[in-house]
This record gives C-alpha cells, sequence and structure tokens, in this order.
C-alpha cells in the first residue's frame, strides 16, 4: 500500500508540475465536445439523443490520449528501469499508475460534465447529478484499467501512437456500451433501469482490474 | 552472495547473453568486462531482477530471485547508464521516493546523510533536470545506497563523473563487506577494485579468474588491439 501511495504522489506531483497530461486530455474532451456541438447542429431532440453517446465518445477517445501519457515520467532518464529494479510487485505498479490515471480521468470529467450539460441542454440537478457521479466514475475506471495496461504494454513498441487505439478500443467497447446505455436513462430519469447498467459496469470493471492486475509483470517486463 | 547458474537473455531470436555461471561470495569485488554489445549491462539488468531471464537462475543472498523476486530485489542496488531520477521533482523528492518504494523507516533522514555524503546536501531541493551529469551521476549511487544494499551493480559508473563523485564511488569501493560487481571501460580503477574478472564477448563468457597483470591484456582476451 505504501508503494501505491508513493507511485500516485509521484504522479500527483510531476503532473502538478507541468499540467502536460491534464492539458493534452482535457484540451482534447473540450475540443471533441465543441466539435460534436457544431457538427449536431442546434436542435434540442437532436441534442439529447446523441448527447450520451457523444460524452462517452469523448471520454473514450480521450482515455486513450491519456493512456499514452500513463508513462510518460517513466520515459526519461531510465527511470522505468528504476522502477522495475524496486522490490515492488509489477501489480502495484499497475496499480499505483492505474490510480493517478483514475484520478486524472476524473478531474477531466467533472469540469467537462458541466460544459457537456450546458451546450448539450441536459440538466444536472439532484439525482441525476449523483447518478452521473457514479456512472463516470465507473466508465473511467474501466478505461483507465484496460487503458494503463496496454499503455505498458506497448512501452517498447515503436508505433506506440498508433497502437493503442488500436488495442484500447475493442476491448473498450463493453465499458462504452454499459456507460453510454446508463448515461441514457440517466439524463431521462430512468434510473431503475440504469441501475442494471451500473452493476453491469461495475462486473466489467473488477474484471478488467483483476486481469490487468495478474497479467502486467508479463506486458511490463522484457 | 550472488549465484549466477546457465544464465541466458535473448531478444526475439538472439542471444544478448548466454552460458554465463558466477559465484559471488559476501563482500566480493568482481570487475565485468567486454567491448561494446558485449552483454554486460544485460547481466546487470538480469541480477537488478530488471528484466527475466530466457534461461538459468540466480540466486541473491542465498534466495531464489525467480521464486522471491522482491526480497531478491530489495538486496539490490544498481547505477545504470541512465540516472533513474525523474526531471520535475526536486532531488530530495526522488530520493525519498525510492526510499518510499524500499520501504526504508524515516527516508528522510536517510536522504539527508546521503546527500551529505555525496556532496550535495545543497542541491537537494533543485530539480532534477538541473543537475549536471556529474551530479546526477552522485545522486544516482546515493540513491543504489539508499536501502543499504548487500550486493551493488555499477555499469560505467566512472563514465561522466566528476572528481567529487569518483572520490565517492572510491569511498564505496574502498568499504568491506558488500558485494560489487562493476563494468568499466576504465581498466585501472576496475582492476584497483577488484579481485576477479569476467570477460565476456558477444555475450558469452571468454574469461573468469583474477585480473591479468597488464588490464591491456583484457583487450587482447576480446580480440581487440589497442
Amino acid at each position: 500500500m505504501r508503494s501505491i501511495w508513493a507511485l500516485l504522489w509521484k504522479d500527483i506531483t510531476i503532473e502538478w508540475r507541468t499540467r502536460e497530461g491534464l492539458a493534452s486530455v482535457g484540451g482534447f474532451c473540450l475540443a471533441t465536445l465543441l466539435i460534436f456541438y457544431f457538427a449536431l447542429g442546434p436542435e434540442p431532440e437532436r441534442m439529447e439523443e446523441a448527447g450520451p453517446g457523444v460524452l462517452w465518445a469523448t471520454y473514450v477517445l480521450a482515455g486513450v490520449v491519456g493512456a499514452g501519457r500513463a508513462f510518460a515520467s517513466e520515459e526519461r532518464n531510465g527511470c522505468l528501469e528504476g522502477l522495475l529494479s524496486a522490490p515492488v510487485g509489477r501489480g502495484t505498479i499497475y496499480l499505483g499508475k492505474f490510480s493517478a490515471g483514475l484520478l486524472r480521468m476524473l478531474a477531466v470529467e467533472g469540469f467537462t460534465l458541466p460544459l457537456f450539460a450546458v451546450l448539450y441542454g441536459f440538466s444536472l440537478q439532484g439525482r441525476v447529478l449523483q447518478l452521473s457521479g457514479v456512472v463516470l466514475t465507473l466508465g473511467a475506471v474501466g478505461l483507465v484499467a484496460v487503458g494503463t495496461l496496454f499503455s505498458g504494454l506497448t512501452l517498447r513498441a515503436r508505433a506506440r501512437e498508433a497502437l493503442l487505439p488500436v488495442l484500447i478500443l475493442p476491448i473498450a467497447v463493453p465499458i462504452v456500451i454499459g456507460a453510454v446505455e446508463a448515461s441514457r436513462l440517466v439524463f431521462s430519469g430512468g434510473w431503475e433501469e440504469a441501475v442494471r447498467w451500473v452493476r453491469l459496469l461495475g462486473a466489467f470493471d473488477i474484471t478488467f482490474l483483476a486481469i490487468a492486475w495478474m497479467v502486467f509483470e508479463y506486458v511490463i517486463e522484457e | 552472495m550472488v549465484e549466477v547458474q546457465g544464465l541466458g537473455k535473448r531478444y526475439g531470436w538472439t542471444w544478448a547473453l548466454r552460458g554465463v555461471d558466477l559465484r559471488m561470495d559476501p563482500g566480493e569485488k568482481v570487475l565485468v568486462f567486454g567491448p561494446n554489445g558485449a552483454g554486460k549491462t544485460t547481466l546487470f539488468k538480469l541480477i537488478a531482477g530488471i528484466v527475466r531471464p530466457s534461461e538459468g537462475r540466480i540466486r541473491i543472498g542465498g534466495m531464489d530471485a525467480d521464486g522471491n523476486p522482491e526480497a531478491a530485489r530489495r538486496q539490490v542496488g544498481f547505477v545504470g547508464h541512465r540516472p533513474f531520477l525523474y526531471d520535475d521533482l526536486t532531488v530530495r523528492e526522488n530520493l525519498r521516493f525510492y526510499g518510499e518504494l524500499y520501504g526504508i523507516p524515516k527516508p528522510s533522514l536517510r536522504v539527508d546523510a546521503l546527500l551529505e555524503w555525496v556532496g550535495l546536501r545543497h542541491a537537494a531541493d533543485l530539480p532534477a533536470r538541473a543537475l549536471s551529469q556529474g551530479m546526477a551521476q552522485r545522486i544516482s549511487v546515493a540513491r543504489a545506497l539508499l536501502h543499504d544494499p548487500s550486493v551493488l551493480l555499477l555499469d560505467e559508473p566512472f563514465s561522466g563523473v566528476d572528481p567529487q563523485g569518483r572520490a565517492v564511488l572510491e569511498g564505496v569501493l574502498e568499504e568491506e563487506g558488500r558485494t560489487v560487481l562493476m563494468a568499466t571501460h576504465d581498466l585501472r580503477s576496475g582492476v584497483i577494485w577488484t579481485k576477479r574478472v569476467l570477460v565476456l564477448v558477444r555475450g558469452r563468457p571468454k574469461y573468469l579468474g583474477p585480473p591479468p597483470r597488464d588490464p591491456e591484456d583484457l583487450w587482447r582476451m576480446c580480440g581487440e588491439h589497442r
């Protein structure tokens, strides 16, 4: 646990000083939301219909951008070797990296969700806000779990930037479907039905996290 | 004690290292010598637990590195070609971070003591990116010694080192009790501090024994004349 905290503290400190990850992922989200806003036009019905899909398309692509940055600090000065030579389990390294990625993703979701609500005409009051928070968190957990794993896998690959979306997007499909459906139901007031999708999202998250934690050792070592 | 048996590492179809047997007694210092691409760094990375062997086994302090990887890594300190320092953390933060990973109790005290010892207490709050190569090398030595390892791996420790750094390294090599495996092309320094030499050529061990009277003979063993 001490090692996970140390890894998390290190990544947060570096992120706070450089703001490289937040700027790239956050900037990407803002741009995508605005592009879809202008592409879909001003009709409220169309916005309402497409809104949840747009939101999650944005977050999935932002997750890919974020995954590309997951090990950015380890790529300089041989820091990955320093990390691998420390007496910490590879699964611990994964959990430390996952935690940092999750915090970044949640921060980005935290400031883009209100903008999304304003642009696309959704209300975020009362129970909608609470349930949206749950869906966004579960969706982020799944996306970051998959993203961190594949970021480690492609760390030494030549065409890394091209490989990451090819690897992450197909695996993330169940998370996206669950998150889009849950968000659609939350925004339209179908809360009871949304709970089923939320449970499914939770089950995907646990499965992805457990698998990634177990196989990370084979992914990160040469 | 470090014991390596039939150690090999393959990348794709190419063997970077193969058939290495080495047994180091506690406190023994061994020089690893070979031309570039001989497999020296691969050997260090294998013993440091950074890469996984393709064949053979490593025992550190009587513990099998495959069966107890974390316990084995805890006994090893590694000074590599690069300093393993995060540019955006200060020197003190970098060392504290590694101290936490190694589970050192009260890492701040240990960090301050080591910074004092390598003569860089004044640089503690500088970001690592502001360090000169020589300073970074001294911090790298401090990082490797944070957890007081019984085995120290020094991969080209004298390259880019400043006079103070050389004195620090010599201090480390003078210490009794620590098992040291060192690779260097600085033959005079290498031979002074070690009792045995392992010569590697194209990933294969070519010689293991006492250093020759004329250190330049090591180059001849590698088939190179200087």
